[in-house]
């Protein structure tokens, strides 16, 4: 059959999945942010798959960037607004 | 002219219209042949074998003929051609040849053509017989339910939908009084089985005594799906149609079947039990021989080095876009008409043609696989070129007519399925002309043209929702201004020799978020059409959510519907939640008919195969109670009485038609429904207790 290659969303949760010791670790008030970091990464997920890098930590990496670049533009815009 | 091809003592029996019935025609002359061509093309080992079979009574004739191995190939080789006296002795002889070879040379020294080939189908395709008959059709539909096929007991045979008699003498003489007055071409039956049962009660359905049992019932694993392939029956001088074991059927009606019937020219018998690959592969076959090219028996052709890096790039399925979950506002949805079947014309994507040697022009985006262009046309595209025309033919001709078209739907439908296999076969080992590279190009290609679709519309003032493969949804930038997205669509079209069609507009589509991880899922959506795209069609489009699931019995299927519409006017989730409790309500009081309660489910294993102790398992051994005979890969349809208990008591199976139910099992699933339709607004499943629990107290205790 055709596709065996897991798809890069799953690499993303199976990337979650190995971090559990880690999440597990932190204090309780900071693993919200620990999951947000996969939920940002998810976001960008497809455009990422179309670059097929061959290590999925450097796109998880990347799309998280990517995802607080976004926040960061929307954050200064707010404070722009405001003054 | 043919109606039905009998074999009898390995003789071809062509059952020909004649007036209003049929007459044989034995072809006694008839030799089916196969062939074997050897390792590099060395003659001196089909000399071995033609030495070898000469004392075969089995064989008639030895002969050295030329043909193409494969679709690629630049020249003829030579090959043995071996006639068989017998239809229906071809395998028996290949796999003789074989075990002489295994005993006397390398494995892979010869190559066999030709063995594998439905009988009818071979008989139609060696003497140009064409298999569709000249006047409509005449079908006679029986039916027996499957408790009552389990007991033997004919009682309950319904003919054309009318009962067949009381006792088995009544029975008797429905079936042959309908028989010789209706004088039926094709027996549409709900099971096979029902050929030797009304045998026994003395019927004979074919136009000559007798039966011949052409398979026993098997049970196999396709696609990782658990399958089961029941007994196969003929009868002489009518084709039988079984409507358990037919693909097209179940997909399209008669008008599908017959459609195919004229366009692979093979018998209906044969056509209607074959899956929609076996329907592609019979085309395939066709269209191979024109170019003097054999069908394999195994495919020769193995997939090409290639490196791990190509590999990583090439082994990709299409493009999805990942949805935020939410609710949109003006949405319109376009698609790619048969986007893979197109590529595979338009680009002319095929395996003589994908990698060839001969270039090195890196025609396919991202994987650089040249695509040979010193042959006119390709395989794949002349095998789709008809259907897809044929397709869009029809589509005009529906656009055209007012009212309903069953017999162009079944026909529209009918070509979509064996369209889609095409694309999946390409990667499928077993596959007689299939190439995994083609597979791949075939992918990217399609990834380039979504890319190259999504730059087109936000170039055009839009956002894109929505994408999977080849639908995108798209809705206005509200900063910008936009040029018409059907415009805009057109021009995508253009760009890249495929339509891109505007499907419709939508007032609203909302996309579910994943069920148990974070995101979005991407085929869990719903949207409501706008007034000008409905037109007297379904109001709602739904994707994935359970009152599309083959598994949610009809009241959870209407329920949840309902909501939606209750969502749809309202917008807010506490009046959802409102219209929610009446149908809890409804299923407390005990006022739900058990038959809109049954779950259809299609079991995977035996019984005592379950490991955990599922409500599939529990039908499972009520059946085997009740003396039902289920096997992997079929269905059972079962309701829920106390979902507590373990075992046969469970469940009763829905032919029993129980009074009772388990309520708070159907409680919890239409909790489940309601929150697929409060997702996209951000609701959980904790949020719909808690509101439940402030309107109504009561329910909430019976899902804790």
């Amino acid at each position: 059959m055709g596709r065996t290659a897991p798809t890069l969303r799953e690499e993303f949760d199976r990337l979650e999945a190995e971090h559990r010791p880690f999440r597990r670790a932190l204090r309780r008030r900071h693993q919200p942010a620990f999951d947000q970091l996969f939920e940002r990464a998810r976001t960008h997920a497809d455009a990422a798959a179309q670059q097929n890098a061959a290590d999925p930590w450097r796109a998880f990496v990347l799309t998280v960037l990517l995802a607080q670049e976004l926040q960061v533009q929307r954050l200064s815009d707010d404070d722009h607004d405001r003054r | 002219m043919t109606i039905t091809i009998d074999v009898e003592a390995g003789t071809p029996v062509r059952w020909v219209t004649d007036g209003d019935g049929a007459t044989p025609i034995p072809d006694p002359d008839y030799e089916p042949a196969l062939y074997a061509a050897a390792r590099n093309d060395r003659t001196r080992y089909l000399d071995w074998l033609a030495d070898a079979l000469a004392a075969d009574p089995k064989v008639t004739v030895l002969r050295t003929e030329r043909h193409f191995r494969s679709l690629g190939a630049e020249e003829r080789s030579p090959m043995l051609r071996i006639n068989v006296d017998r239809l229906g002795e071809v395998r028996q002889v290949a796999r003789e040849i074989r075990q002489r070879e295994h005993r006397e040379h390398a494995p892979g020294t010869l190559s066999l053509y030709d063995i594998d080939l439905d009988p009818g189908f071979r008989y139609c395709l060696d003497t140009d017989c064409d298999p569709a008959p000249d006047r409509p059709l005449r079908t006679l539909d029986l039916s027996l339910p499957p408790a009552a096929l389990a007991d033997g007991d004919v009682t309950k045979l319904s003919v054309e939908g009318n009962p067949g008699g009381d006792d088995h003498e009544a029975v008797r003489e429905t079936v042959e009084n309908t028989l010789a007055e209706r004088n039926p071409d094709v027996l549409v039956v709900s099971s096979a089985d029902l050929v030797p049962l009304l045998s026994k009660a003395g019927v004979d359905l074919g136009r000559r005594p007798g039966y011949r049992q052409l398979a026993g019932e098997s049970t196999y694993v396709s696609y990782g799906q658990v399958g089961h392939s029941p007994a196969r029956y003929a009868v002489p001088g009518r084709a039988i149609v079984d409507r358990s074991n037919s693909f097209l059927l179940s997909k399209s009606s008669m008008a599908g079947l017959r459609y195919f019937l004229d366009r692979v020219g093979k018998p209906l018998q044969e056509l209607a039990r074959d899956s929609i690959g076996g329907v592609l592969t019979a085309i395939e076959i066709r269209e191979a021989r024109n170019r003097d090219v054999l069908a394999p028996a195994q495919k020769r052709q193995t997939e090409r080095w290639k490196s791990l890096e190509t590999l990583h790039t090439a082994d990709r399925g299409g493009f999805s876009f990942q949805p935020e979950a939410a609710i949109y506002e003006n949405v319109h949805e376009l698609d790619f008409a048969s986007l893979y079947p197109n590529i595979i014309r338009e680009y002319r994507v095929s395996p003589e043609t994908v990698c060839c040697d001969c270039h090195d022009s890196g025609d396919v985006p991202e994987l650089g696989y040249s695509i040979c262009n010193s042959i006119d046309g390709s395989f794949l595209g002349d095998v789709l070129g008809p259907l897809l025309d044929d397709r869009r033919e029809l589509k005009n001709q529906r656009r055209e007519r007012t009212g309903p078209t069953p017999e162009l739907d079944a026909k529209i439908e009918a070509i979509k399925w064996v369209l889609v296999s095409c694309f999946g076969y390409q990667g499928y080992r077993h596959a007689k002309f299939g190439r995994i590279e083609v597979h791949e190009a075939i992918n990217a290609y399609a990834r380039e043209f979504m890319l190259t679709a999504k730059e087109h519309v936000e170039a055009a003032g839009w956002r894109v929702v929505h994408g999977i493969v080849d639908s995108l949804w798209v809705r206005p930038d509200p900063d910008r201004e936009q040029r018409p997205i059907r415009e805009v669509a057109a021009e995508v079209s253009e760009t890249v020799d495929i339509a891109l069609e505007h499907e419709g507009h939508f007032d609203w589509i909302a996309v579910c978020p994943r069920k148990r991880a974070s995101g979005s899922a991407l085929m869990r959506y719903f949207g409501r059409w706008g007034d000008e795209t409905v037109g007297d069609g379904e109001r709602y489009k739904l994707r994935g959510i359970e009152a599309r699931q083959r598994s949610t019995c009809p009241f959870v299927e209407r329920a949840q519907r309902d909501l939606l519409e209750v969502f749809d006017r309202e917008r807010a989730p506490e009046a959802v939640c409102g219209q929610l409790v009446r149908h809890l309500a409804t299923l407390n009081r005990g006022d739900v008919a058990t038959a809109d309660l049954q779950i259809t489910q299609r079991v995977s294993k035996s019984a005592d195969e379950y490991e955990c102790a599922s409500r599939a398992k529990a039908a499972l051994e009520r059946a085997e109670e009740v003396g039902l005979d289920r096997h992997p890969g079929q269905s059972v349809s079962y309701v829920v009485i106390d979902d507590d208990r373990r075992g046969p008591d469970r469940v009763r199976l829905a032919f029993e038609d129980p009074d009772a139910y388990d309520p708070d099992f159907y409680a919890d699933r239409v909790v489940r429904a309601a929150e697929s339709i409060l997702a996209p607004l951000g609701w959980e499943s904790d949020d719909i207790r808690r509101c439940l629990g402030e309107t109504w107290d009561a329910t909430l205790s019976s899902f804790e």
